[in-house]
């Protein structure tokens, strides 16, 4: 089906040259007359950019050894039969009898007079007339192609010579089976003609990769071999197989994440730029898009919504790999989107309001180098649940979990250990996994929505980032504060470490009573109000108790780091102004 | 057989891969079974060379998710000469050099209802209610030939009567199938690339011939994939 897909994008939304024609640089154009003879000789290009002659679309086949004659539009050897000087005569006769063989065959099947105009004048040609117009010519060379003009009108445009040609192309000895992509009976290809570029930044051939490929013994199956495991017609292979070089090659409608390439598309033509949202999500985009779903703007018709398509693909050498494949709605996707960003709404590290983050930042915070370690898996789940809803993996959160006991190195020197792109990813975890209610989780909340011993996680949490605030007013900036030594304790085994903790931050807050008074009854306060969630401490937390430490660790500090922002601004607009 | 009530039988397994065809090497599933992987799992729990099996409809009774997994494979495949010449002169087989990592995308946790008709062949001489029969007590009494699998061996199948009370999937009403394989046909050629066993009134044969894949328009309407009965005209398998 995605193959079908990609045909009905190459359909309706490309405009794809017929089958094996290409832009091909023309030098000459032979004027004739219905009955044969030349009547005039049109130079096409010949200047310093287009020496080989202006570009047309003509039928064009590759050609590397053997005698390939294009139809009506091919180069001097094969339509005049006049050689290059180095090359062998025998041969270039050969040329030129299969090209007017082809070309009489043409003019038997589609019985156009433009084609038999173009027979006559080559019987005429190889009788000798004509010659003195092309012989001497000014810049002519044989390695350049020329085509054929009837009076106004072109014959390789012609729609019967198209299908000529096309039938032509690919009916030589292939098999008449039932092809998979458009259901109809016909010769199908056994190797398939277009390749897939723009794969080569996540490891696929430069030469281009296969979708559809079967190259070694144990891909073969019912005696077929190749690419006729899969039946498909050339028309169809070539068709799908432009409409994904295009796909991947435009800038809006392809993402590359970690080693996985994510192509979009829809049905009808849509403003939607999902590359953007899920890369670089400009914050006032997403605010549009958050409005618009509060709003219920979009239409939500099931029947005739405008379909969304998504392709994920990795490549492996010579092939590329589907990874996933999602079919659903524009405003379903447009919907999930909202989702997605509102789940991960979080408060900045000074308070602020957080911007959007993109799927690799968020994924990557759980890994400690994302580019080595990341699972290709990982970025598509993510993709997939922001596009089409469902869970999040719950390893995602033991690992972001475990990244918050380890910290991120800062360039100060000190560790980070819950930064924003992580509490983001354990909020949007817990919100996809629908266990615990994060719609007011977005930066510190005094009284969650949560049951006992999740709140007792959460308090935990505020309470290590309450503690080492008070250390740090009272001793300033050291090396190593309770965070970095004991995190991990605090987060898995509260009970072994809070009550040293708590016990050794009295003496800090009796510092603080004699130096900074205001400090210290603001501190005592919140220690008071975090205190009084706590019954007692947890022995242990589990797993998803973690995180929901590290958001309440994280919320802490983002509000008691916003207050004191908010108390400097203060100090700095009028300087007389007491500590708070 | 026309006018009798089909047979059916409940499957189920925590995972499955109906190939695509197209993605043969790097596996997509099709998000539901194939009429073929249908008549793979009934020739399983029974089969007769005096009937066929005619696949009816495939109701499908779990939501359609798909699951990612990658796993190394070889690159060739075994072969009797070369073992014998391996035997005889030393020598062997060395995954190291012909290994490659393969991915595929397949369904997880899928439970589905085949509901099927015998079909008697030629030379058969019994009552087809005899087969009916069997093929009931078989599916309650969990009776196998070989352990039935959804879609490739590697995904086995458990199955079961149906309880009578399962319900089809709602799914999106625009929940496309394509192109689906339909099954492959068998056609007897001299020089044919395959060979396959015929059952006719002769016994077992030998024959050669050309294996051709047929593929359909797939619709699943209320949870149910039908399979046309015109597919299994012109031509059986």
């Amino acid at each position: 089906m995605i193959l079908q897909r990609l045909l009905e994008y190459a359909d309706s939304r490309m405009d794809l040259p017929p089958v094996m024609y290409g832009e091909t640089p023309v030098r000459w154009t032979l004027v004739l007359e219905p009955d044969g003879a030349l009547s005039g000789v049109i130079s096409r290009g010949g200047g310093k950019e287009n020496r080989r002659g202006e570009d047309m679309l003509v039928p064009s086949v590759v050609r590397a050894a053997g005698i390939k004659p294009k139809l009506l539009a091919d180069n001097g050897e094969y339509v005049l039969g006049l050689g290059r000087t180095d090359s062998d005569p025998k041969k270039v006769t050969d040329r030129h009898r299969h090209f007017v063989d082809l070309t009489r065959r043409c003019a038997e099947a589609t019985e156009a007079d433009e084609v038999r105009a173009v027979v006559a004048f080559l019987e005429r040609w190889d009788a000798g007339e004509f010659r003195e117009e092309m012989e001497g010519r000014e810049g002519f060379d044989p390695q350049d192609d020329l085509t054929f003009r009837v009076e106004e009108v072109y014959p390789v445009d012609l729609p019967d010579v198209r299908a000529f040609w096309a039938s032509e192309i690919s009916g030589k000895g292939a098999p008449e089976l039932t092809c998979l992509v458009t259901g109809a009976v016909g010769p199908v290809e056994k190797r398939l003609p277009v390749k897939v570029k723009g794969l080569t930044r996540i490891g696929g051939q430069s030469a281009g990769t296969s979708l559809v490929s079967a190259n070694a013994p144990a891909f073969e199956s019912y005696g077929l071999k190749n690419s006729l495991t899969s039946p498909i017609s050339r028309d169809a292979g070539e068709r799908f197989g432009k409409a994904l070089n295009v796909l991947l090659a435009g800038e809006k409608s392809r993402v590359f994440i970690g080693n996985v390439v994510y192509v979009f598309w829809t049905r009808e033509p849509s403003e939607l730029d999902i590359g953007m949202f899920m890369e670089r999500p400009d914050p006032d985009r997403v605010r549009n898009l958050l409005r618009s779903a509060e709003t219920g703007r979009y239409d939500r018709a099931g029947v005739g919504a405008n379909r969304f398509y998504a392709l994920a693909l990795s490549a492996s050498g010579g092939r590329a790999v589907v990874r996933d494949w999602l079919e659903t709605t524009v405003p379903k996707a447009e919907e999930n989107l909202s989702r997605w960003f509102r789940a991960q709404e979080m408060v900045g590290l000074w308070g602020e309001e957080g911007a959007p983050l993109g799927v690799f930042r968020l994924a990557a915070s759980a890994y400690r180098d994302a580019s080595k370690e990341m699972q290709p898996t990982v970025s598509a789940a993510m993709v997939r649940v922001a596009l089409n809803g469902g869970r999040l993996p719950s390893d995602l959160l033991a690992r972001a979990v475990r990244r918050c006991v380890v910290g991120t190195a800062r360039q100060d020197g000190t560790r980070e250990h819950v930064t924003r792109e992580r509490a983001a990813l354990i909020k949007l975890i817990f919100t996809t996994q629908e266990r615990l209610d994060m719609s007011e989780m977005k930066s510190l909340n005094p009284n969650p929505d949560l049951e006992d011993e999740d709140r007792e996680a959460y308090a935990c949490g505020r309470l290590l980032a309450e503690l080492e605030g008070i250390q740090r007013a009272a001793l300033g900036r050291i090396n190593a504060t309770i965070t970095d030594r004991y995190y991990g304790a605090a987060s898995s085994t509260p009970a072994s470490v809070f009550g040293m903790l708590v016990g050794d931050a009295q003496s800090h807050l009796s510092k603080l009573r004699k130096t900074k008074p205001g400090v210290h009854s603001a501190v005592q306060q919140r220690l008071e109000e975090i205190m009084s969630n706590l019954g007692g401490y947890p022995k242990t937390l589990t797993m998803e108790r973690q995180g929901l430490f590290s958001l309440g660790y994280y919320h802490q500090r983002a509000r008691n780091r916003a207050d004191i922002k908010a108390a400097n601004d203060k100090k700095n607009e009028n300087p007389d102004g007491e500590d708070s | 057989m026309n006018g009798e009530s089909p047979l059916e039988v409940k499957v189920w397994g925590d995972f499955a891969c109906f190939t695509r065809p197209e993605f043969g090497v790097e596996r997509v599933s099709y998000g539901v079974m194939t009429p073929s992987a249908a008549r793979g799992i009934l020739e399983a729990i029974f089969w007769k060379p005096e009937f066929r099996w005619r696949v009816r409809e495939i109701t499908v009774l779990k939501p359609i998710r798909h699951y990612s997994i990658l796993r190394n494979e070889m690159n060739s495949i075994q072969s009797e000469r070369s073992a014998r010449g391996w035997q005889v002169g030393g020598g062997g087989y060395y995954a190291d050099d012909d290994r490659a990592q393969r991915h595929a995308l397949c369904l997880r946790d899928v439970a589905y209802i085949i509901r099927a008709d015998i079909e008697l062949k030629e030379h058969a001489t019994d009552h087809p209610a005899k087969y009916r029969d069997q093929f009931r007590r078989r599916v309650k009494r969990g009776q196998c030939f070989t352990q039935p699998y959804l879609g490739t061996r590697e995904f086995s199948a458990f199955f079961g009567p149906p309880d009578g009370d399962e319900e089809p999937i709602e799914p999106d009403e625009e929940y496309g199938l394509g192109f689906m394989l339909f099954d492959v046909e068998f056609e007897p050629a001299t020089k044919g690339k395959v060979a396959y066993a015929g059952h006719g009134s002769g016994g077992r044969t030998v024959e050669r011939g050309n294996a051709k894949p047929k593929f359909f328009q797939a619709r699943l309407s209320g949870g149910v994939l039908e399979v046309p009965r015109e597919l299994y005209e012109g031509g059986g398998a």
